[in-house]
């Protein structure tokens, strides 16, 4: 197994809190994995609080909505393979909950 | 707490796909005040975005329409009566005969405005069927829309149609980013939601198709017809989980390309498919059923790939057969796809597996595109009918034809109404419902319940059914509809909270799952997309009736098929030989 070394930048409208936030993500050694990929990994096995957008997502690089800071670029998630090491940020500071901005 | 009410509206089209953004056009239109909600962004969510992978979706019209345009004249001499006999044939005689005749008489004019309104025609992929990209499609829609005066609320999630002595009058939904629960009161309201693809674990829609039209429709006292006959994409990816979903392999098989591979690395198909019926059918859309079953007989025979499904290959030589590759398909040299080639050029296969694609069946409408319930309408893929038991014309002329006429029927129902839409409704059962798994503890968490539902679909539902599991399934399903009364989430904020958005989307995809496996039950017989092991005839002698399903605990009636036009041949047959014969009179 391959893992992962994640930080991401969070946020809580609720709390106004802002907070950064690391996750070791284990994935097999072969085979393309998304940063989309791994952030549903982080949801379903780790922390069901993250949020990114995900609830209108084509996943094929198509509606162009899951764009966030990818390392410093600016990226969509499921179009870019994932890093052994990365910081992920909300892509503008219009920011409704953690990853998830307003466009 | 009360839900807040927003500004009321004569039409309210649920869903921003080409059948929804179509409906409000065909609405505005008609004078009607007219608001979409949209569960994503308006041009950019829905099935229609990813139609043909947007790089060969296609629109389908009849050969002498085309002509008329300029478009093609491979099949001048066409008329809209053959048209509708081919339709017939590939649906296996369970399409409703006056729903398709709105489908052939009405596809020339839906073709003929989006030209007028700027649509690109990128050329034709077979007799019938002029080339397009599902986005361009979504953008000439767009524009028009916004040109007559129709307002977009996006990001925004439908729960519930509100009824009220017996009549639709408007509708509940939710802000995802902000979490908030509000009404938009609407004297009609169409329904143009999509399929329910993911209640499969393998499905290749995006991710907003959960069936919230379907299940909404039937606890407001609308009907399901047909909901066994789902088509499935016979090779779409499922490894690498990366491009999980893409339909890449899919093009590339029916634009000629590349092979299909056993766990032997051999190939399969003519185990299952005669010389003929390779001949004839693998160029069309009929490959989609006909692989499907294939593919699905070699993964139950135990050859399928280790990681499930099987291999599709694209060989790298001779190189000059990959410069005709990107010669026939551009896109490939671009975006995701230029990143799916690679895997190629490592001289790796793509492990694919047919997958959820097409809904046939959905809300039961009249050819006015109404449903049972005054004051509701439905659309596009949610409605069902159109296409009986095999789709192989195109969905996006379904959701323009019926687009247009629901937004028609919607409106002029709209200005002959003089209720005060929503006035007076209580919704706090409602509201009690969709919060409720805030208030729970110890309950299972929605997206544990998410993979129990997948495990389910998976194990009961693949290309070829049999009763065991499919009862199995079904005692499944009411457990499971149990524990989702008693979920819980660990995520306590309402702003875009994911556990909750799947609490309320297992909601409506429970109910749809438990519709497809009743309906699967209740055909005892193998016809177009349903195939069941255990009854591997097709009976046109006891089944040309149209499962009914309604009431939320899922009643059931058994319809006559409409057959108002033409009837097939009285014979009961194996399912291979009716096929075979069928795709010989197509010739």
């Amino acid at each position: 197994m391959k893992e992962y070394h994640i930080t991401i930048r969070r946020y809580s409208p609720a709390e106004d809190r802002q907070w950064t936030q690391e996750y070791r993500v284990p994935f097999p050694e072969s085979g393309e994995v998304s940063v989309m990929n791994v952030l549903d990994y982080i949801y379903r096995r780790l922390d069901p609080t993250l949020a990114y957008f995900d609830h209108a997502a084509c996943r094929q690089a198509a509606c162009g909505k899951c764009v966030m800071k990818i390392n410093g670029e600016i990226r969509l998630a499921c179009k870019e393979r994932a890093q052994e090491e990365m910081l992920l940020e909300p892509a503008n500071s219009n920011v409704v909950r953690d990853l998830l901005c307003r466009m | 707490m009360a839900i807040k009410q927003k500004n009321a509206y004569d039409v309210v089209v649920v869903g921003s796909g080409g059948g929804g953004l179509r409906a409000a056009i065909g609405a505005a239109e008609n004078g009607a005040k007219t608001l979409v909600i949209c569960r994503g962004k308006a041009n950019r969510s829905g099935a229609t975005l990813l139609a043909g992978a947007n790089i060969s979706a296609d629109i389908a019209c009849d050969g002498a329409t085309l002509h008329r345009l300029g478009i093609s004249s491979k099949k001048a001499d066409d008329t809209p009566d053959a048209w509708f006999s081919d339709i017939l044939k590939e649906g296996f005689y369970l399409n409703n005969q006056n729903l398709l005749e709105l489908f052939v008489e009405t596809a020339g004019s839906r073709l003929t405005e989006l030209k007028e309104w700027g649509l690109k025609i990128r050329g034709m992929e077979g007799d019938r069927e002029v080339s397009v990209f599902g986005s361009d499609i979504l953008d000439v829609l767009y524009k028009k829309a916004g040109e007559l005066g129709v307002t977009f609320l996006q990001d925004t999630m439908f729960t519930d149609l509100i009824v009220k002595d017996g009549q639709v009058c408007g509708v509940v939904c939710v802000d995802l980013g902000e979490g908030e629960i509000f009404a938009v009161p609407a004297k009609a309201v169409i329904l143009c939601t999509g399929g329910a693809h993911n209640i499969f674990p393998e499905n290749s829609g995006s991710t907003d198709l959960c069936g919230e039209g379907q299940a909404a429709a039937l606890r407001a006292g609308a009907e399901l017809v047909d909901m066994e006959m789902i088509s499935f994409c016979p090779t779409v990816t499922r490894y690498p989980l990366m491009y999980k979903g893409n339909i890449l392999p899919y093009i590339f098989i029916s634009t000629g390309y590349g092979v299909l591979l056993n766990k032997y690395g051999k190939t399969f198909t003519q185990r299952y498919l005669s010389p003929k019926v390779e001949r004839l059918a693998l160029d069309t859309e009929w490959n989609k059923m006909l692989l499907s079953y294939a593919i699905q007989s070699e993964i139950l025979a135990g050859r399928g790939a280790a990681a499930g499904g099987v291999y599709f290959s694209l060989p790298q030589e001779p190189a000059e057969v990959m410069d005709e590759l990107y010669l026939d398909l551009p896109p490939l040299k671009k975006g995701i796809y230029a990143d799916i080639m690679k895997i190629f050029e490592a001289g790796r296969s793509i492990t694919v597996q047919p997958s959820a694609h097409y809904f046939e069946g959905g809300i039961r409408i009249a050819p006015d595109m109404s449903t049972c319930v005054p004051g509701l309408y439905a659309a596009g893929e949610c409605s069902g009918g159109m296409f009986g038991a095999n789709r192989v014309s195109a969905a996006t002329t379904e959701m323009l034809v019926e687009g247009a006429k629901a937004g028609a029927s919607a409106a002029a129902f709209a200005a002959g109404s003089d209720r005060i839409p929503a006035a007076g409704s209580d919704l706090s059962g409602i509201e009690e419902e969709l919060l409720r798994p805030f208030d729970r503890r110890g309950g299972e968490n929605p997206g544990a319940l998410k993979e129990r539902l997948h495990a389910l679909t998976a194990a009961s539902l693949p290309v070829i059914r049999c009763r065991e599991t499919l009862n199995e399934a079904l005692a499944g399903l009411k457990e499971l509809e149990t524990a989702l009364g008693a979920a819980s989430l660990q995520d306590r904020e309402r702003a875009y909270n994911r556990q909750w958005r799947e609490y309320m989307e297992l909601r409506n995809m429970i109910p749809c799952a438990r519709a497809v496996v009743t309906s699967a039950l209740l055909r005892k017989e193998s016809r177009g997309v349903h195939i069941r092991s255990d009854h591997f005839v097709t009976d046109n002698r006891n089944c040309l009736y149209n499962v009914v399903l309604f009431g939320t605990d899922l009643k059931e009636r058994l319809a006559p098929a409409v057959m108002t036009r033409e009837r097939p041949e009285d014979c009961c047959q194996s399912y291979p030989d009716y096929i075979e014969k069928v795709v010989e009179t197509m010739e």
